[in-house]
């Protein structure tokens, strides 16, 4: 077995030059003496992820606009100043619905996830731009990408291609923790490294499954046959997790395999129950990303008509928005408030345990690109317009960050698009009808 | 009123009371007492007054404890402190040579020695199968003046009558004077059955909510749940066991279908809520450390306080611990006397030295102790099985 | 002898009219289907091939409801990578147990020469076996060869024999033959040019319509022998299966769809406010209301439309619990009849009904309500608006409302919110007697509860009545019969099936409405098997044998 990995034998490929491309893990020696490029020259690799809370904010509590660029972060967002620096808040942009049904808790995050309003509950009318990225940058992972919810229900996850199927969420810490950390976990830090020979033989198995697959496919009707290129990919997949079996880890200074969540770890739609679990999931991730087994993550810490309620009461946040009254004196719902906070909390829980892994000279979170998102502006009324949208991390130093971008009424889509413009991908244009846009937002653009 | 007609007197209407009624009302009145008589004379037969339909109870036993009375800091009761487990008895007996060589240095674990300690009778032999072979320093009794329990021997001052043996009474803390329990008298410092240890009736509590089979009590012939003069009250055992929340509360409404061959059955009455019971002989089947035993109470009597939604309920069982019974369960649980903390020899000694009732004939020697038992209960469908025909019956008209 | 005559010829008629074909409207077919195994179907087909102890331990991910079922969904849906992660562990956790000590005398037909070597003959004998029923019809021979290959080339890497085995087997497992039911169509000789479902293909459909799992060993051989394509024929395979208790799994299943009982998966009450809604509570519902289906559709032989007013079901100890009823039987399942006057009458006042269709801390007379028309009565209820105001519902004269009836009185006055509310409510206020757990109850925050109503014109008072309405209402066997075709055939029905949907329904009522005879009429029609002509839904060209168009 190799002893000391090189440079060339990794480029080159372990298999012996085949056609199959081997992502770069990321290894010290390919640094620059600074950390924060490759010595070659190239850039870190960026992560991307999506952190989604359902109903929004109370309107007028999240941020206060000031001057230029300048915001300041509210009473719900409290828990976020500390990330202030890398966080860039999108208010005012749009959702033009062309008019298509406002479905309420799903057009709002669909139009800017897939760049087309959806007709019906269900419908997912093409690929949420999570799927684009990882098709491009998730390939040469052992995952394509995470899907994780905190809700305890695996449909709860809005990353999807567009054939009508979504990416389930994994609702079970211990069931993700197995998946990630059990058997088939490689560790980048052992010392020593066999390579299965059981590993070759499922490839060619795999190989002789894709035979068979391909004779199947042949005969189908359109619909059928981009179902099958989804089969496909799946399986494609596979084989990269199994190449990558074949093959030592590179080292990873961050990673530590985390202790197992028993078991029996609660899972439900108790709030409570809810940040706990969101919470494990989150050291989970990042522990997965800082392994280097996927670039692109989507975290729903609930659905978009959150069902989380308060232990012994009655109304669910979803119905609280509705039917609460809002106080004469607060001017707002307070309890429907109360669990916008508790949203904000969790997200800076998920924003600190990336800030907290140290990656060169910075963080994971320098590294980092994650949209957070909602489905609504204000849930009482299923408000579309202005719906609100961060940023996060520095994406490797691609962004600017700290900043807070009007978007004057243009729609959504902008966000998206300029994300995967910073990702890498060769998109000039993105988005149907209204929500068609080839304008990214150039002030986070560095 | 004079002239006021014979029927109209002793009749309460309550229309004008007390003041001179118009004319009309007088005639109204006159109306609606004529066709009382009527009714109660059996002319207007369509109009009958049924007799209320009687209601049944039934209750499982979710929980039984000793009731006893403690202080946070176990003073007022146990000024002397609480008993040593036999470990530490032995233990005391060694000289401190002995201890050292026996415990390593110390670094042995108590419970480790505990075969040493059990097996200490002149010939070898386990003392709590055989506790009189041995002369212990006595058991820590309670020297408190406050129990809760129930007068049992009809006295006010514990002197002996024919079935009792003397002995001192307790004061209720809320009062009520003349209470047997020498039972609390004898186990009330003992580490083992207060609430903090709880270990020797947290086991079979604990094995009862883990699906374990209830003792059920079926209250039959209720008028009333808050008033009735006089109810039939059975004892059954269940062959089903309990169902809990996810907070680990016995939930009610459960059904429990009766074991054969188990069954008492006695009379009460229902006053203000709190059903008594007239005193027999029970035997209450429990099951712990791995081993079926009983509680067998002579004299049982229950005071429990129901419920008025019909639920639940909670009270008492006193009555007279048959010490043979007793004694038969803690000779086959004498190795927890490390955890415990109780001494088989010198809990033997006290019990049968403080008994007070059912003396024994040849030997004028009490053979079973007053006592008093809290029990918790909820309630239940209580299935009847006939042998015959395999059909199941509820009792009619269930309370709620 | 008259009466029989009569008798007789009624009875010919009716054949004549419903059971012979002739009469029978032509459908013009949908696109062939590729349909996802469900979970159910997947651990049924495992224990079908290898036996009940082999066990399945994986996720699945779910499906989507499409026109109101899953089984529609399943022919949309995909296989996600995280998908494919869960089926290959699964399978290769299946295939080790297939072929290990406790196992392999049993499932594998031959002793290997060597244990520790490949065996091509004996590996050929396994997959030439399995191969067939795995894929629901014959093995194509560079199939079987390349499963023998690649067992072989595994057998010789790790020096075990059934090991090599269990590689191929796992393979199997994750193919898309395996993982989906697809239309397989071959050239129809009664109408040149066109083409027809192949044999397997009928008997797939048919086996997982009527017993929710893989065709038996019987109708594999009646699809080889061409049986499947005579109306004698399948009608013999029919008769057999609608007379087997297999019966009651495909029932079990398409009813089990049909009431969204996968939301149980994730149904959670508050514990504080509802304690006795145990997880065996749960589980126990959904029993409860697939028992008392079973009991009157199949074991009785009655009236669908009765499943809406019967007071018999069964009882479970933790049941007991929630109806708060005694039961004989606290640890199995006894017959119950609830008295005459029991508010309990029919499925719709059964916990799995109203305590789904709840929030988890308070009942919901419109999620109940839109429930009962989306399920019973196939009516879409439009999407709330978008833009509602609240407002009005949030009367700060009345912050708290005591019962949901006076809750909902903004839903049905408010122009923006009547218009669907008024077809919802109604409904579920009926059912407001049952709180959130399914519990009975007559007062809600010391206020007695209205269970007063009017559907569609008539009114009616409690759930008895709802349930009384429901079965009077023509829709709902109507609705039935839609629902029963699209989960036989993968897809919704298609415009051209009018006359074909019209005459399912007139023969469903012929039958006294009876769901196994509704059962046999579809599966024993030409319109179940119909695919819609080539050309019409693709353009490549068929394949000689055995290939979809």
């Amino acid at each position: 077995m190799i002893e000391a990995l090189s440079r060339r034998s990794i480029l080159r490929g372990i298999l012996g030059g085949s056609a199959i491309t081997v992502g770069l893990p990321l290894l010290d020696c390919f640094l620059d003496g600074n950390g924060t490029a490759l010595a070659s020259g190239a850039p870190l690799p960026i992560r991307f992820g999506t952190w989604f809370w359902g109903l929004g904010h109370t309107p007028g509590r999240a941020i206060a606009i000031k001057d230029g660029t300048d915001y300041a972060f509210l009473e719900n967002c409290a828990a976020l100043s500390p990330f202030k620096s890398q966080i860039n808040f999108f208010t005012n942009f749009n959702t033009p619905t062309d008019g298509e049904p406002n479905i309420p808790h799903d057009t709002g995050h669909f139009a800017g996830l897939a760049g087309n309003c959806p007709s019906a509950y269900g419908d997912i009318p093409s690929p949420t731009f999570d799927v684009l990225i990882s098709d491009a940058i998730g390939q040469a992972s052992r995952f394509r990408s995470l899907e994780v919810t905190a809700s305890g229900n695996p449909r709860d996850s809005l990353s999807a291609r567009g054939t009508g199927n979504f990416n389930a969420a994994e609702p079970s810490p211990f069931r993700f923790y197995t998946r990630l950390f059990g058997p088939e976990f490689a560790d980048p830090n052992k010392a020593d490294f066999k390579p299965d020979p059981r590993v070759m033989v499922r490839q060619s198995v795999l190989s002789a499954v894709k035979d068979e697959a391909s004779s199947f496919a042949g005969g189908l009707g359109s619909a059928d046959k981009a179902r099958m290129d989804e089969y496909f990919t799946s399986v494609r997949q596979m084989e990269q997790q199994l190449n990558l079996q074949m093959q030592k880890p590179a080292p990873a200074e961050a990673c530590k395999i985390p202790a197992s969540p028993g078991e029996n770890t609660p899972i439900g739609t108790e709030i409570f129950t809810a940040i706990n679990t969101h919470k494990i999931m989150t050291q989970l991730l990042v522990m997965a990303v800082a392994c280097n087994q996927t670039k692109v993550f989507n975290m729903s810490f609930s659905a978009s008509a959150s069902q989380y309620r308060k232990p012994g009461d009655s109304a669910t946040n979803h119905t609280l928005t509705h039917e609460e009254p809002v106080d004469a004196a607060l001017g707002y719902q307070p309890i429907s408030d109360w669990f916008a906070t508790r949203s904000m909390e969790s997200m800076a829980t998920f924003v600190d345990a990336f800030a907290q892994v140290r990656e060169g000279d910075g963080t994971l979170l320098d590294n980092c690109m994650i949209f957070a998102h909602t489905d609504t502006n204000y849930a009482r009324l299923h408000a579309l317009d202005g719906i609100p949208m961060m940023s996060v991390g520095k994406a490797g130093g691609r962004i600017k960050t700290g900043m807070h971008i009007a978007g004057n009424g243009d729609p959504v889509t902008r966000v998206g698009l300029t994300m995967m413009q910073v990702m890498g991908l060769a998109v000039d244009q993105w988005g149907t009808r209204s929500l068609k846009t080839s304008k990214p937002v150039t002030e986070i653009v560095v | 009123m004079n002239g006021k007609p014979e029927w109209e007197k002793g009749v309460t209407m309550g229309i004008g009371k007390g003041t001179f009624a118009p004319l009309f009302v007088r005639r109204l009145r006159y109306c609606v007492v004529a066709l009382a008589l009527l009714i109660a004379s059996g002319i207007l037969t369509h109009v009958s007054a049924e007799p209320a339909k009687k209601k049944t109870l039934g209750l499982a036993i979710t929980a039984w404890r000793t009731a006893l009375y403690e202080t946070p800091d176990g003073k007022e009761e146990c000024p002397d402190g609480l008993t040593l487990g036999g470990d530490q008895v032995w233990l005391n007996m060694l000289t401190p040579e002995q201890r050292d060589k026996v415990t390593r240095h110390g670094t042995v674990e108590t419970t480790q020695l505990r075969d040493f300690a059990l097996e200490r009778g002149p010939h070898g032999e386990d003392v709590c199968w055989n506790p009189a072979v041995v002369n212990d320093p006595p058991q820590k009794t309670v020297q408190g003046k406050k129990s809760y329990g129930v007068n049992l021997d009809g006295t006010d001052d514990g002197h002996a009558t024919p079935r009792t043996c003397a002995h001192e009474k307790f004061v209720t803390p809320d009062g009520a004077r003349g209470i047997d329990n020498q039972w609390y008298r004898v186990i009330g410092c003992t580490y083992g059955w207060r609430a903090a240890g709880g270990y020797t009736e947290e086991m079979p509590n604990g094995e009862l909510r883990d699906g374990g089979h209830p003792i059920l009590v079926e209250i039959t012939g209720i008028d009333d749940l808050r008033n009735s003069t006089n109810v039939e009250v059975a004892f059954y055992h269940s062959t089903d066991g309990m169902i809990k929340d996810n907070a680990g509360n016995i939930l009610p409404n459960s059904s429990y279908r009766v074991a054969k061959d188990y069954l008492y059955t006695t009379h009460g009455s229902i006053v203000d809520g709190v059903l008594t019971t007239v005193p027999i002989d029970i035997h209450f089947p429990f099951y712990a450390h791995f081993m079926h035993s009983e509680r067998f109470i002579k004299d049982a009597r229950l005071r429990l306080d129901l419920a008025p939604d019909g639920k639940s309920a909670a009270g008492l069982v006193a009555g007279y611990y048959d010490l043979d019974s007793f004694w038969s369960y803690m000779e086959r649980i004498g190795e927890l006397f490390t955890v415990a903390h109780f001494d088989c020899p010198a809990l033997y000694e006290a019990v049968h030295r403080l008994a007070d009732g059912y003396p024994d004939p040849k030997t004028g020697e009490c053979t079973a102790i007053s006592a008093g038992f809290s029990v918790t209960a909820v309630s239940g469908y209580i299935i009847h099985l006939d042998a015959k025909t395999a059909q199941a019956s509820a009792p009619a008209g269930e309370v709620r | 002898m008259r009466i029989f005559l009569r008798h007789g010829i009624a009875a010919t008629l009716a054949l004549a009219l419903f059971g012979c074909g002739p009469g029978e409207p032509q459908s013009p077919g949908g696109a062939p289907q590729v349909r996802r195994l469900t979970e159910e179907q997947y651990r049924q087909v495992i224990a079908d091939l290898f036996g009940k102890d082999i066990k399945v331990a994986g996720h699945f991910d779910p499906l989507n409801r499409t026109d109101g079922l899953l089984e529609i969904g399943a022919s949309r849906a995909a296989i996600t990578s995280s998908a494919f992660e869960q089926y290959d562990l699964i399978a290769r956790q299946v295939a080790a147990q297939v072929v290990d000590a406790d196992h392999r005398e049993v499932l594998v037909p031959c002793s290997p020469a060597s244990d520790s070597a490949p065996d091509a003959a004996c590996a050929k004998a396994f997959f030439a076996r399995i191969g067939p029923l795995l894929y629901r019809r014959p093995l194509e021979a560079k199939t079987l060869e390349r499963l023998v290959d690649v067992s072989g080339v595994a057998a010789a890497s790790v020096h075990d024999f059934y090991a090599g085995l269990a590689f191929g087997l796992a393979g199997m497992l994750e193919t898309p033959e395996f993982l989906f039911v697809a239309d397989y169509t071959e050239p129809d000789p009664d109408r040149p040019g066109g083409h027809r479902l192949d044999a397997y293909s009928r008997a797939s459909r048919l086996s997982f319509l009527l017993w929710d799992t893989m065709p038996d060993a019987a109708l594999m051989k009646a699809a080889q022998d061409g049986d499947l394509n005579s109306k004698r024929g399948l009608r013999r395979q029919v008769d057999r299966m609608l007379a087997s208790p297999r019966l009651d799994a495909g029932v079990r299943a398409f009813f089990s769809d049909m009431l969204g009982f996968d939301t149980f998966d994730t149904l959670a009450k508050d514990p504080i406010i509802y304690p006795a809604f145990v997880q065996s509570v749960a589980d126990d519902a959904q029993e409860q209301t697939l028992r008392t289906i079973t009991n009157l559709l199949i074991a009785n032989k009655g009236d669908y439309r009765d499943l809406f007013t019967t007071r018999d079901t069964v009882m479970s100890g933790p049941l007991g619990l929630l109806y708060d009823v005694p039961v004989t039987k606290p640890d199995g399942w006894v017959p119950y009849r609830f008295p005459d006057d029991d508010p309990r009458a029919g499925i719709i006042t059964q916990l799995s009904f109203v305590a789904l269709h709840s929030h988890p801390g308070r009942s919901s007379a419109t999620l109940r309500g839109k429930a009962v028309r989306e399920i019973f009565l196939c009516q879409k209820v439009p999407d709330p608006p978008g833009n509602v105001n609240f407002a009005l519902v949030q009367d700060t004269k009345n912050p708290n409302y005591k019962t949901a009836r006076q809750r909902l009185t903004a839903h049905r006055s408010a122009p923006t919110c009547a218009g669907c509310h008024k077809i919802m409510d109604p409904m579920g206020l009926a059912l407001e007697n049952f709180d959130g757990a399914g519990q009975y109850r007559t007062v809600e925050n010391d206020v007695p509860i209205d269970a007063s109503g009017e559907v569609d014109g008539v009114k009616f008072q409690g759930a008895a009545e709802l349930g009384k309405v429901v079965h009077d209402n023509p829709v709902t066997t109507s609705c039935l019969v839609n629902r029963l075709y699209g989960y036989a055939v993968g897809r919704p029905p298609v415009a051209g099936e009018k006359d074909w949907m019209k005459y399912l329904q007139a023969g469903f009522a012929e039958n006294g409405y009876r769901v196994p005879d509704l059962l046999r009429l579809i599966a024993t029609s030409d319109a179940f098997y119909a695919i819609a002509p080539a050309g019409a839904q693709s353009a490549s060209e068929p394949s000689p044998t055995g290939a979809r168009s």
